[in-house]
């Protein structure tokens, strides 16, 4: 029976974790209530992209886009705009204080400059239903891949199509296929690569919670081209919907014979299973995922031979990552001209970026390969809060480089990043702002890749461990000049001998921001000042007394006692006892007159 | 292939690295990670090259050549980038000893590393002298580490037999893990945790001993730094020379490696370059001949038993003592016990000094039984252990490859990792057991029965049970199955009735066989001497026809036998309550030349390797002294004279079977229901089991004491240690106990030092429980 609305609740993890589940359910409540059943329908989506603003709701046909809606402003919702048919202003997205709240979801900057290949079905399908897949074209480009292409012509596709690796490296996905099909070999493999690690990126997370059929059309037909019978899709379990409903998908798919012996009635067969990993950074390098499934510790080895050749138990496998994936049902559908007609001259199509940091607009995008910085943090990400600076950028997690305010024009493809200093990476975005100090930044990514380093090569085990230290020394106000050359060396020498691409990428941090930023290193050692007042040893905590109205708000927070003062007069701050926790910075309302009145001071201010 | 390294045009052979090209030609690349044996690991990153047409800096130990490549193994990027590193390895490790100003005086001026340790507390590594890192150091001329020194604080781990691990030393390298994880197969140690805090040893923190070790000690031996080192002679510093030498502690006498320092033996090694050779060797001829041969309890000086006890003698005085009882004796009042470590050269000796000066046939040694003599005889179809590989079948019954024969289980295991099926027979869980294909656990009691039936079975083709049929299966399909026997079981009741079957079962199936032979130099005295019966010789003291008993390193007494005068000729002590009248003290393994007979009845030669402690003579010494005393020639003793005896080939002399009286050998059953194994241990020389002079050994695999599974000890609620009290029908005993896998539930194993089985049968069907319950 048709309805004559179609409620879209998306169930992607961030709003799962804003109680969408709950929202959905009420929802479903009232319109019982209202005796709308029969006209209304409540589907859950993947995710929206949209996250700083879940829960998200989207009511079609109109595309009416509802934000942050909550279980109390249901009843509203549905009395107002399902019974009456007057869409509610109050849950609509506001761009700004003074600006009219936009009704469409196409209207709002967030998603007018997206393109979206990959996402395509965001949140207009249930990522649990192959049916809704089938419907929207899903599994046609596998059946096309299937009934009228040779393996080489699918091949000879994907190369001229210009995809290249979305893990990170960039490799050519249609090259890397030849090798493995031309592997010597009878049993080949083929691997999803979803370990995604990095701090703050969550792309492959999307595609497979929203959308895990496209993954799964885009590894059978890889399996078709590269004559593959076994597959696997290498997740880390702290991706628990993911997992589920991959595993919700590749059910259906052998139910459908799409998955199996004989597919679709043809004698090619290939199966799919899925391998949960234990959450280790390095298990996203290949041949360490390899080590991984193989039930092996996940340390990397070296390379050659590469995976096409002897990978899993020896035998030819392909690895790709999960974008680099779903890319693939577009371009055998569509076609290789229509795809590299998309992009720049060496890098086509689209890329996926999540977009967290200091940016009003959090979320997952997808943009055309070529946009500049500028037009993914202004245009899309509606730029920094709380009229701050922008500061840097940084691209590819903890394995890419910090990219200064100079770069924002800068074009985003693969060749251009790795000249900045920076790599695509994965697709984590992390922006920015005046409140952040670089050295601490640098100190915080390297603290990761210690962390995260599996402890196989001496350079990434000692050396980043050493580069850390430095790093302590120069934000506590220790080092000199000397170590900062000391510093340089050795991110270089890791960056060239580490074995593995963790390690080798590991010192980019550090080197980008020396690249860009080495003032706020340099004053940081000689001026003993962090210009973004973040480096504990580097600052002080002053009440301003005549700004200080004696309200004891900050008495109240401070952990150690080190505020005092009656009430209504100007408190004092003890110095010895204070930990630097910003406790009082951030709870001090009286920037009335002309900022906080609580200061921090650095370097020769202080 | 044609390369160009540093500028220099050389041939190599196709599909080799890089390093290994270079090592080829003596250019030198510096590596720390690198072993020839093992996969390239690449984790050291000191082997670093330039390659024209590559991408950033390749390490040489894991890229292959290419024809017509450029490489360049020095530059000054190269050297700046691998001080660098280097630097890194140093800041993980202690390196008082490789950058220390006062180094030089320090090295010439200390008389022990100990000594200097301990004054200055900076010279506590083992490896002082003979580490690879202080070479490397050399070689980039490493003055200072521009790093802050990380110590990591781990305490040493000693509470392991053998060796002891100093992490603190470790640079990672991860050549002990995977020695142990690809050469030797065992998969004891692996790298825990990661990164920074990365540490090596067991998994989940279990010692070796739980963990499976076999204490091979190739992990000790490729250790480039001292953070892995033997116990034993940890503070002796590199040795004055390596000398070879062969291993006499089992029947396939590997070749070994001596470390001399001072005129001592310091330790044993497998053949080959001591710092990268290992795995190949069993614990006992890796770790216990050093022991033994420096147990301080070794007979120095000859002895005469007064009523007040022993009185040291002139070695004139007590030859001419012994001299007075021989010389008027019929030879026929003597019986001479052998030992079966007795090198050629005695064995001749005695074979001359019996027939021409004492004239007595009364030789025997105290293992023969009728077991052995079927046992060696089913041996003499024997091949060679290295064709174990190249079967395509393995079956392996009575096997307890436990601290036992390498070379045998690490052919075993390299042929199950191919693919080629594996099935053990037996009780015994060892190393070998995670390669099978089925473990068939013998139903106590009924061992014989399924030889029968697996005979009849193949023979006449009656019903079997399923295991039986597979297995003929899988042996009927291979073109060259091998049967590997282990001796573990000849001292069972039942022995020589088992491997009367065992004989025909592999008549019927053709398959080739290896048995695994205890004793150092069993076929050596089987091959020389007329050897008796030992249950004739017994007979003969029993019924007091014999005065004199002259031992040769054999006195297995648990009594003393009555006889007037019992002469002890060995280097180590006699055990417990024999007091023998007169004790002569011979040097021992590796103080005199020796020549054994090999398991291919080959004659392996080696020359004595130290000097023996003075005031020892060796048995020719004693036994010419003797012949002269008595008035024969003694010239027949000389080395030289008797090396002319030996026979151009070996052939067995065997004594035939006695019989023996038949015993009623039980199944268990509900009031008795375990089955006790009873061993008596083959793991000794001379008169002396290695458990007495290795307490390592006795750690492993404890003698006089219970074995017993985990599943069974938990069953009955006993932990280890606990004393039990074993009851079988007819005999009760007391004895402590230890829980280990290495024996199956429903079984257990006792390893005793007797002459004989304590219990009246052997298997014996048993229970046991706690004492004062």
């Amino acid at each position: 029976m048709e309805h004559r609305l179609h409620l879209l609740v998306c169930a992607g993890t961030g709003c799962v974790a804003n109680r969408s589940f709950q929202i959905k359910q009420k929802l479903e409540q009232e319109i019982i209530k209202n005796g709308l059943q029969d006209e209304v329908k409540v589907i859950s989506t993947g995710c929206q992209g949209f996250c700083e603003r879940g829960p998200v709701v989207i009511v079609k046909p109109g595309d009416i886009f509802y934000q942050q809606v909550k279980e109390t402003d249901i009843p509203l919702l549905v009395e107002e705009h399902l019974l009456k048919g007057r869409p509610v202003k109050k849950l609509m997205y506001k761009p700004s204080g003074k600006e009219p709240p936009v009704q469409k979801m196409m209207d709002i900057g967030f998603f007018k400059h997206q393109r979206l290949i990959v996402l395509k079905n965001r949140g207009r399908l249930d990522p649990e239903n192959i049916d809704e897949y089938i419907g929207f074209d899903g599994y046609l480009a596998m059946e096309k891949a299937l009934a009228t292409m040779t393996p080489e012509q699918i091949i000879e596709e994907i190369k001229k199509s210009g995809l290249r690796g979305r893990g990170g490296a960039g490799f050519p996905t249609g090259l890397k296929w030849e090798f493995c099909r031309k592997a010597k070999g009878n049993l080949k493999y083929l691997v999803c690569n979803a370990d995604e690690g990095d701090p703050g990126a969550f792309m492959d997370r999307s595609i497979l919670e929203s959308d895990p059929h496209l993954v799964l059309e885009g590894i059978i037909i890889g399996a078709i081209a590269i004559g593959a019978s076994k597959g696997f899709i290498y997740v880390r379990s702290e991706y628990p919907l993911a997992v589920k409903r991959v595993k919700i998908a590749i059910e259906q798919a052998q139910d459908y014979g799409l998955l199996g012996d004989n597919i679709l009635g043809t004698d090619f067969s290939f199966s799919l299973d899925v391998i949960q990993g234990a959450g280790a950074f390095v298990c996203g390098e290949e041949t360490a995922l390899i080590a991984s499934i193989q039930g092996q510790v996940g340390r990397p080895r070296p390379r050659p031979p590469y995976p096409a050749e002897s990978g899993l138990w020896g035998n030819p496998t392909n690895i790709n990552n999960v974008e680099t994936w779903a890319n693939i049902p577009g371009i055998i559908q569509k076609g290789s001209q229509w795809y590299s007609s998309i992009g720049t001259e060496n890098s086509k199509g689209t890329k996926i970026f999540s977009l967290v940091g200091k940016i009003n607009n959090t979320g997952l995008v997808e943009v055309p390969m070529g946009i500049t910085l500028r037009e993914i943090i202004y245009e899309i990400g509606g730029g920094i809060p709380n009229k701050k600076e922008f500061k840097a950028v940084q691209t590819g997690g903890p394995s890419g480089g910090c990219l200064p305010k100079q770069m924002l024009d800068l074009s985003i493809d693969y060749d251009s990043l790795t000249k900045a200093g920076s790599i695509m990476g994965s697709g984590g975005m992390i922006v920015m702002d005046e409140d952040t100090c670089m050295v601490d930044l640098a100190k915080y990514f390297l603290k990761f890749t210690v962390e995260e380093s599996c402890g196989k090569c001496t350079p990434c085990r000692v050396g980043t461990r050493n580069m850390v230290d430095i790093l302590e020394k120069i934000c506590s106000g220790q080092a000199t000049l000397d170590d900062l050359d000391k510093l340089e060396f050795l991110a270089k020498t890791v960056k060239s001998t580490a074995l593995c691409g963790l390690g080798q990428t590991a010192p980019n941090p550090v080197l980008t921001t020396l690249r860009y930023f080495r003032d706020e290193y340099i004053s940081h050692i000689v001026d003993k000042y962090c210009p973004a007042l973040v480096c504990r040893d580097l600052i002080e905590f002053y009440v301003i007394p005549e700004k200080c109205t004696g309200c004891q708000r900050c008495v109240s927070v401070c952990p150690t006692g080190a505020i005092t003062g009656p009430r209504s007069q100007p408190h004092n701050l003890d110095k010895d006892k204070c930990i630097k926790c910003r406790a009082c910075y951030e709870i001090c309302r009286f920037d009335a007159i002309a900022g906080d009145a609580i200061r921090i001071k650095s370097g020769e201010e202080a | 292939m044609n390369i160009t390294i540093d500028q220099q045009e050389i041939d190599v052979p196709d599909n080799i690295t890089i390093l290994e090209a270079a090592q080829l030609n003596d250019i030198y690349i510096p590596n720390l990670c690198y072993h020839p044996q093992l996969t390239p690991y690449g984790g050291c990153r000191l082997c670093i090259v330039e390659v024209e047409g590559l991408r950033g800096y390749p390490t040489a130990c894991t890229t292959k050549v290419k024809e017509r490549m450029k490489i360049k193994t020095k530059s000054k990027t190269l050297n700046d980038m691998r001080k660098e590193i280097l630097q890194l390895i140093l800041s993980d490790h202690p390196s008082g000893c490789l950058l220390c100003d006062e180094q030089e005086e320090c090295s010439s001026n200390q008389v022990t590393i100990r000594k200097v340790g301990a004054t200055t507390g900076c010279r506590w590594c083992p490896n002082d002298q003979d580490c690879e890192l202080q070479k490397i150091v050399e070689y980039l001329e490493i003055k200072q580490i521009i790093f802050p020194v990380y110590y990591q604080g781990f305490p040493v781990e000693t509470e392991d037999p053998f060796f002891d691990r100093d992490y603190n030393l470790c640079i990672y390298c991860g050549r002990c893990v995977r020695i142990c994880q690809e050469h030797r197969k065992s998969e004891v140690i692996t790298m825990n945790q990661r990164g920074k805090l990365t540490t090596i040893g067991p998994p989940y923190d279990l010692t070796h001993i739980e963990g499976g070790c076999e204490f091979c000690g190739a992990c000790v031996s490729i250790c480039p730094t001292g953070a892995n080192f033997e116990k034993s002679r940890k503070w002796a510093g590199p040795p004055d020379s390596y000398e070879p030498s062969f291993c006499p502690l089992c029947n396939l006498n590997c070749d070994l490696q001596v470390l001399v320092k001072k005129n001592k033996i310091i330790g044993t090694l497998p053949p080959g370059d001591p710092h990268l050779s290992g795995g190949d060797l069993c614990v006992k001829g890796r770790f216990c001949i050093n022991e033994l041969i420096n147990y301080t309890q070794r007979e120095m000086t000859p002895k005469l038993k007064r009523n007040y006890g022993y009185q040291l003698m002139s070695w004139e005085k007590s030859i001419s003592e012994v001299r007075d009882i021989l010389k008027n004796l019929d030879g026929e009042k003597i019986a001479i016990y052998l030992s079966p470590e007795l090198s050629l050269e005695e064995l001749t000796a005695v074979k001359i000094f019996s027939s021409e000066v004492i004239h007595c046939s009364n030789l025997t040694s105290s293992i023969i039984n009728n077991s052995l003599i079927k046992l060696v005889q089913l041996s003499t179809m024997n091949i060679p252990v290295k064709d174990i590989e190249k079967a395509d079948c393995i079956i392996s019954i009575f096997l307890n490859g436990n601290y036992n024969y390498a070379p045998v289980t690490l052919a075993v295991k390299r042929a199950a990792e191919r693919g080629v099926p594996y099935y053990q027979i037996g009780w015994f869980n060892d190393t070998t057991s995670r390669f099978t294909e089925r473990q068939i656990i013998l139903k106590p009691g009924k061992e014989k029965s399924w030889f029968k039936k697996i005979v009849n079975h193949v023979d006449k083709g009656g019903s079997a049970s399923n295991e039986i049929q597979e297995l003929i299966r899988v042996i009927k399909v291979s073109p060259s199955p091998v049967i590997i026997l282990g001796h573990q079981f000849i001292d069972l009741s039942e022995g020589v009735e088992m491997l009367k079957l065992i004989k025909r079962f592999i008549e019927l199936t053709g398959a080739k066989i290896y048995v695994s032979l205890p004793y150092g130099n069993l076929l050596g005295l089987l091959g020389v001497l007329k050897i008796r019966h030992s249950v004739d010789v017994e007979k003969l003291w029993e019924q007091n026809e014999i005065e004199v008993i002259y031992s040769f390193g054999d006195l297995p007494f648990s009594k003393r036998p009555p006889v007037k005068y019992i002469i002890h000729q060995s280097s180590y002590p006699p055990s417990g309550d024999i007091k023998p009248d007169i004790i002569f003290p011979t040097p021992t393994w590796g103080e005199t030349d020796a020549c054994y007979v090999d398991d291919q009845l080959i004659i392996k030669k080696f020359k004595k390797v130290v000097n023996p402690p003075e005031n020892l003579w060796s048995c020719l010494d004693i036994l010419g002294k003797l012949a002269q005393e008595m008035g024969k020639d003694s010239g027949k003793f000389k080395s030289t004279e008797i090396m002319k005896s030996f026979p151009e080939q070996i052939k067995l002399n065997l004594p035939d079977l006695k019989k023996v009286k038949k015993e009623k050998i039980y199944s268990p059953d509900s009031d008795y229901p375990y089955l006790l194994i009873e061993e008596v241990t083959k793991n000794r020389f001379l008169n002396i089991s290695i458990n007495k002079t290795s307490e390592g050994f006795d750690m492993i695999l404890p003698q006089q004491v219970l074995i017993i599974n985990p599943n069974d000890a938990e069953k009955l609620g006993l932990t280890d240690y606990q004393t039990v009290i074993v009851k079988s029908r007819n005999s009760s005993k007391v004895y402590p106990l230890k829980i280990r896998t290495i024996i199956q539930p429903g079984f257990i194993y006792l390893i005793t030092d007797e002459e004989k089985p304590v219990f009246e049968t052997n298997p014996c069907p048993v229970h046991i429980r706690r004492q004062n319950v």
